[in-house]
């Protein structure tokens, strides 16, 4: 087998080696625990050959019997590795930094920094001879942000506390409908195409005011604006008034072509369409005052 | 027509016109007049005999000649002759002058008395067909004329009494006839367009006082070629259409060529109209009126010739102000319509007026200037829009509301929504503007009865609790309802019911005022002026009410603001108004009173008056120095030290009657907190164990309850109602 000369890289379970300071390893630490991590010394392989393919090869040579068969997925820093993933450059870039740190300080070489970890995660379900053949497609595939964990925030939150979907659903309702003008930056955002972030923009806001909810009454100059946002009377809300302005000018200058705007989605939102259609009215009523 | 009565009124001035038509059609150059309606008279036969009776034919009267004098025409001999030296003194044989085809404009200028009393009053006669029918039953109007001896008087006056008065001419084109069979707009052209035009001529004129006002009402002829307007007023008692061409050609040159000229556009007018066919009871009661109330005059005028320019160029002219293109011509440098010597007689009153001084620009120009007044104006209002919006999100807290006056806002909001009527009113006046008008309107209207609305809505809603509460309590920032004695509001309104009396509020009070400004316009000028000035003088005192709320709400010193705003409480002591507001706001309500009281040359033909300017500056100056002072002192700065009273203090010591009743928090001396449910540790003065505690750290209300201090003050920037009882707080 190719794989001979690098047999001996798993040295640290057996501790007889001296590891020499210039050796490097990539470790492979299995998300199941009775699986003993895998340590495999790169120092005479190219980094250019390493990719998962590979390391899916070395797993399943050194630890046949757990990863046979199975589902294996890389993870580094948080994120899965798939064939698009680079890992030569961060190799090379992670020894680099581990090397030029020894040498500054003058140091001997820790162990640890020699050891570049990765983590593996074996699927529980077994895998037919096809998908093993297009395992490498597979990690593609699955969108690298899908595993990425948010945080819950906002109304979210209350999840955890034990609040049902529906409760939770009616307090943003309720929340929205208060400081309406939150919908407006839902379409401006939707419509730069951004539809995460979005969602991110309004929990953040939901997040702020059950913070300032109780409490603030000290807040600092920082937070001063968005606390009166949200003790503000709604006639004295600007977006709103800003909304009613141009809504109203809209449907009296444009008249009936107000309405057909109203049409295009996106364009305005339901506050402003109010607006327009009170803006058109008050553009036909003139016409009729101006007809007697 | 509304009777059988008034139907055969009708008939019977048709048919008086049409026999007059007649005997006009037959009437050459040398023909006198015959049986023309107050035509029958002529000036010579008064002299003859001062109580002649106008009758036809007239023993011993020549009828089948006519010359230009005294003995044939109504004008007494020196009027006629100074018509010929002063006012239609040059011929224009040679066509040397220009005169410009097209002069509609209003013309303004003075007007003189030369004589009232010097020469005899014609008789003229009223036919008495055109009396209104005295009982139901009368069907037939009844024969014969009566004289003005006979009238019965309405203290109206025939006769001019000034000496010196103002005088303006409005010219219109009568080349937009409404054809009334079928309704359809014709233009009328006649065949001489390009030397003879008809005009309708408005004359107003009165003394400086106003109070002695004459407006006149007529048709009038207008030669192009030598720049002469001859105007006849026209009556029951005077039928001047057909006096027409032989009072245009009076004098000696080319008389016969004029005359037929002017007789071919009459008629020509008269069968365009259908004159007769197309009268109604209106031109009835208005002729009657019109004989009874008014003198009939003779205007000649004199315009001025605009020799700069070719017949090309003002052609040329003329097309870009009917239809502006941007074609080469220079309207800024047009110069105005001039007369240049006028002269006003009425025969029957024998009255002689002279003008002098009358011009004005052309109404084309004038509508122009009008329209970038009025784009001008609509970015004032956006301004003002603007400025509010900033304000309102300035002041978005229920507390912060609190301490703007109402009345303050009311009376912007009047004067804005009083505009926003009378530009309307303006755009159906004035076709021609109507758009720019109606965008003015419009803006105005947003501005006053949406976002000045919405806020005076907030800010009522905010003042509730301090309705029927006495100045002193407000001062003491007691609410009133500390009071045991005085029920509590039984509920507070919320704001839709608010805003329902507020709308209705506003618009009566608008009603009220645009009536009110549009009647004070025909006022006579002392009693106008008077009243000008002072609603200009109470409406610019628009922050005086602020300066007095500033007072009673009490807002501390800016140091002391900045100190306490260390310790939070920030949003609670911020001045009420943004200076950029009420900066803005000044300006810009004082820009157009400060545009019409000083240019002279101003649209609204206002009369200059400097001083009030200046005083009217040094009065807002005055207003904003005081809020400013209110800013850096403290907003009760001019009011001595006792006569503040102590303002109703959340931070009190508690006893221990109120912890045995009360109390019920978990550790000992503390209560609950109703907001965040947890305890408040409180400062009992029996108990000298708690008197370590701050006192600033809890809050009492005057119903009783204790909150923490940032508890409550969070919700009282949302509501100043006691979240336990509901009752009203004052706010801090």
């Amino acid at each position: 087998m190719s794989a001979e000369p690098l047999l001996p890289t798993h040295n640290g379970s057996q501790g007889g080696e001296v590891r020499s300071p210039d050796q490097k390893f990539i470790v492979i630490r299995f998300s199941d625990v009775s699986v003993r991590d895998l340590q495999l010394n790169i120092s005479n392989v190219p980094f250019s050959n390493i990719n998962t393919h590979w390391l899916r090869r070395m797993c399943r040579e050194l630890r046949p019997q757990q990863t046979q068969k199975r589902r294996l997925k890389f993870i580094r820093n948080g994120s899965i590795l798939n064939t698009h993933s680079k890992i030569a450059e961060e190799l090379t870039h992670y020894f680099d930094t581990a090397n030029n740190s020894n040498v500054a300080t003058g140091t001997s070489v820790a162990p640890e920094q020699n050891n570049y970890y990765i983590h593996c995660i074996i699927g529980t379900e077994e895998l037919t001879q096809a998908e093993l053949a297009n395992e490498d497609l597979k990690d593609d595939a699955t969108p690298s942000n899908d595993s990425m964990t948010t945080q819950a925030i906002g109304f979210d939150r209350l999840r955890s506390v034990g609040f049902t979907e529906q409760e939770i659903e009616l307090l943003r309702q309720q929340f929205r409908a208060t400081y309406g003008d939150l919908e407006e930056e839902e379409e401006r955002l939707a419509q730069n195409g951004n539809r995460d972030d979005e969602g991110h923009d309004i929990r953040q806001l939901e997040e702020q005011w059950m913070e300032s909810g109780s409490g603030t009454a000290q807040g600092n100059g920082a937070g001063g604006g968005n606390e009166d946002r949200f003790n503000s009377v709604p006639i004295a809300n600007i977006k709103h008034n800003k909304d009613l302005l141009l809504g109203i000018c809209v449907g009296f200058f444009f008249g009936v072509f107000g309405i057909l705007l109203m049409k295009f989605d996106g364009l305005f939102n339901r506050r402003q369409k109010m607006a327009i259609f009170a803006g058109v009215i008050v553009n036909v009523m003139f016409c009729l005052v101006r007809g007697f | 027509v509304s009777s059988q009565y008034e139907f055969n009124q009708l008939q019977r001035l048709k048919q008086q016109f049409r026999t007059e038509h007649n005997t006009f059609v037959n009437m050459t150059y040398t023909d006198s007049f015959r049986n023309i309606t107050g035509l029958k008279l002529s000036y010579q036969d008064m002299l003859n005999n001062p109580l002649q009776n106008a009758t036809y034919p007239l023993p011993g009267k020549d009828y089948d000649r006519w010359f230009p004098n005294q003995n044939y025409m109504v004008l007494p001999n020196d009027v006629i002759e100074a018509i010929n030296t002063e006012v239609w003194n040059t011929s224009n044989d040679d066509a040397s002058n220009l005169f410009p085809p097209n002069i509609t404009s209003t013309l303004l200028g003075k007007i003189d008395l030369v004589s009232n009393n010097k020469y005899e009053k014609i008789r003229m006669p009223v036919p008495r067909f055109y009396e209104p029918a005295t009982d139901f039953s009368e069907d037939i109007p009844p024969e014969g004329e009566t004289y003005w001896s006979e009238w019965p008087s309405y203290g109206e006056l025939h006769n001019v009494s000034f000496q010196h008065g103002e005088i303006a001419i409005q010219i219109s084109h009568m080349s937009n006839l409404q054809d009334n069979n079928n309704y359809l707009r014709r233009n009328f052209i006649n065949k001489k367009n390009d030397r003879w035009k008809l005009l309708n001529l408005q004359i107003d004129f009165s003394d400086k006082a106003e109070k002695e006002k004459h407006s006149i009402y007529s048709k009038a002829v207008y030669d192009i070629q030598r720049g002469r307007i001859l105007s006849i007023s026209q009556s029951s008692k005077f039928h001047s259409l057909f006096a027409l061409p032989h009072y245009m050609s009076f004098q000696n040159d080319y008389n016969e060529k004029i005359f037929n000229d002017v007789k071919e556009l009459v008629d020509e007018f008269w069968n365009f109209t259908d004159y007769t066919d197309v009268m109604t009871m209106k031109d009835v009661q208005d002729a009657y009126n019109n004989a009874n109330f008014k003198c009939e005059y003779l205007i000649f005028l004199q315009l001025e010739p605009w020799n700069q320019y070719t017949r090309d160029q003002i052609k040329l002219i003329d097309d870009e102000l009917n239809w502006p293109l941007g074609r080469p011509a220079n309207l800024s440098s047009l110069p105005p319509i001039n007369v240049v010597s006028g002269l006003l007689y009425s025969p029957d009153c024998g009255v002689r007026l002279g003008l002098h001084n009358v011009k004005g620009t052309r109404y084309e120009l004038k509508i122009m200037s009008i329209r970038k007044h009025l784009l001008f104006g609509i970015a004032l209002f956006a301004a003002q829009i603007y400025l509010l919006l900033t304000q309102m999100h300035h002041t978005n807290t229920p507390s912060m509301v609190n301490k703007i006056s109402f009345y303050c806002f009311s009376m912007i909001n009047l004067v804005d929504g009083s505009l926003a009527t009378l530009y309307f009113v303006a755009a159906s006046v004035v076709p021609e503007l109507y758009l720019p008008l109606v965008i003015s309107a419009f803006s105005c209207f947003i501005l006053a009865s949406i976002f000045e609305i919405r806020y005076l809505i907030s800010i009522y809603a905010s003042q509730v609790n301090e309705q029927n509460v006495g100045i002193i309590n407000l001062l003491r920032g007691n609410t009133g309802t500390y009071d045991e004695n005085r029920p509590r509001p039984a509920f507070i309104p919320d704001e839709g019911s608010i805003g329902g009396s507020l709308y209705g509020r506003f618009f009566f009070m608008l009603i009220i005022f645009t009536f009110l400004i549009l009647s004070s316009t025909s006022w006579p000028r002392q009693l106008r002026m008077v009243f000008e000035y002072i609603l200009i003088f109470i409406l610019n005192s628009y922050w005086i009410p602020q300066i007095f709320r500033n007072a009673v709400k009490g807002i501390p010193s800016r140091r002391e603001r900045a100190r306490s705003s260390i310790g939070g409480n920030r949003s609670q002591n911020k001045m009420p108004l943004l200076w950029s507001f009420v900066i803005g706001t000044t300006i810009i309500r004082s820009l157009p009173v400060v545009y019409v009281f000083t240019y002279s040359s101003n649209v609204f033909r206002h009369h200059k008056d400097v001083h009030f300017v200046v005083f009217l500056s040094l009065w807002l100056l005055f207003q904003i120095s005081i809020l400013y002072s209110q800013d850096v002192l403290g907003s009760r700065w001019f009011l001595p030290k006792h006569t503040i009273p102590d303002g109703y203090s959340y931070f009190k010591p508690l006893s221990n009657e109120y912890i045995s009743e009360h109390g019920g928090g978990t550790a000992e001396h503390t209560v609950d907190c109703a907001i965040c449910m947890s305890d408040v540790p409180i400062y009992i003065e029996e108990i000298p164990e708690t008197h370590k505690v701050d006192q600033h750290s809890y809050m009492v209300t005057p119903c009783n309850h204790v909150f923490h201090t940032s508890c409550l003050e969070n919700w009282m920037n949302y509501k100043l109602q006691c979240p336990v009882c509901r009752s009203p707080l004052p706010p801090l």
